[in-house]
């Protein structure tokens, strides 16, 4: 077993001596990925987190699982550094303003009867 | 609040229902009320400035709102709610696709995936960050069926051709991803136990020694041992978030390769 692959399989395991932040960095540094659960979750979250971001009030205790997981997941990270770009031009009224809109099709609001 | 802070706060209120075009307000006056208190309490919770936190608290009432105007079945609110959804995600659409010309069927098919997915949104003052979320999946999917991502010195292309964009990456600003001057709050994380508290120390001197760059350890430090989110460090750094994330893939991969920094994991796992 090679020595990153010995610190990738103990990084797995609980290690109560070490830091959280020294275990999350070895995960991200190594690539030890999160429970494949842990991604629908953290996405659910994504809208409220960026939100409170927005409002700045993010630092709350309710958010720090979500953080690790953007820490150690390049796809998760992805998605949100994206919808945070969007978030953040709407918020400064930065995104560009089309002369014509398109009409949408509401045609699907009438299967609300059935 | 005096009756002259609460006739402002009325106003900034008035101002972004305006600039955004939001009609769903049935009682301007309450509404504006109702925000003014939320925003009161908030801002003397935070200390944050007492305009922007009118401004956000709009926005999140108005979220809801609108959530709420999505599921009135039948109704003329219903329409309007999705003709305001439509006209706030039309512009991202365009945005996001670069000029191509999907933007009008990404945002029809965002707006009857949030017609039928609205149960699934768990905040509804976080409507429309769920709502670009649903849009931008949309985008990425129609840009991956049909287009590949190149990254040239005049910018981004997309060329039509049948590849996975899954693996491509998604920088705009990549380029001016680095450095400047080291920033401030990399020192002194406070820990309890002592064990960690050293370890907590040999990893910072570690990520020096092996990143031999300031502002690459302060994006770590901040972000893994400070707890704090993308944004924050991007602020603290005076960057863009987008550019937090290349310095920490970039210190990442150096750290990687750094011998001294494997042995340190190693000899703890012993």
């Amino acid at each position: 077993m090679t020595p990153s692959l010995r610190v990738r399989h103990a990084l797995r395991q609980a290690q109560p001596t070490l830091p959280i932040a020294a275990i999350s960095l070895g995960h991200a540094v190594w690539h030890v990925r999160p429970p494949a659960y842990t991604h629908a979750v953290v996405l659910d979250q994504l809208p409220t987190f960026i939100e409170a971001e927005l409002e700045r009030r993010a630092t709350a205790v309710e958010f720090r699982e979500l953080k690790h997981h953007l820490l150690v997941c390049a796809s998760c990270v992805k998605i949100y550094l994206d919808l945070l770009h969007i978030a953040e031009l709407e918020a400064h009224h930065s995104l560009p303003r089309p002369s014509t809109r398109p009409n949408p099709d509401l045609t699907f609001l009438e299967s609300d009867h059935e | 609040m005096t009756e002259e802070q609460r006739a402002a706060g009325a106003a900034i209120v008035d101002q972004v229902l305006r600039d955004r075009g939001w009609s769903l307000v049935e009682d301007p006056a309450e509404f504006a009320r109702e925000v003014c208190l939320e925003a009161e309490a908030q801002a003397a919770a935070t200390g944050q400035d007492l305009p922007f936190v009118i401004e956000r608290r709009t926005v999140n009432r108005y979220c809801r709102l609108l959530y709420a105007a999505c599921g009135e079945r039948d109704s003329q609110r219903q329409r309007t709610a999705f003709l305001e959804i439509w006209n706030y995600l039309y512009p991202i659409a365009l945005y996001r696709l670069h000029g191509t010309n999907g933007a009008q069927d990404c945002t029809q098919q965002a707006l009857v995936k949030i017609w039928r997915k609205r149960d699934q949104c768990r905040d509804p003052g976080a409507f429309l960050r769920w709502c670009d979320q649903v849009l931008l999946n949309e985008c990425r999917d129609y840009l991956n069926k049909r287009y590949i991502r190149i990254e040239t010195d005049e910018g981004v292309k997309f060329v039509p051709q049948k590849v996975n964009l899954e693996d491509a990456p998604m920088s705009q600003e990549k380029a001016n991803a680095e450095e400047s001057s080291p920033a401030p709050g990399s020192e002194s994380p406070l820990l309890e136990n002592s064990i960690q508290e050293e370890r907590l120390r040999a990893l910072v001197v570690a990520l020096r020694v092996c990143l031999q760059n300031e502002k690459h350890v302060t994006v770590l430090v901040e972000l893994f041992i400070h707890e704090k989110g993308f944004k924050q460090v991007a602020e603290l750094l005076e960057t863009t978030p987008l550019n937090v994330q290349v310095m920490k893939s970039r210190a990442l991969k150096k750290l990687r390769e750094c011998e001294s920094f494997l042995q340190m994991y190693e000899e703890w796992f012993q």
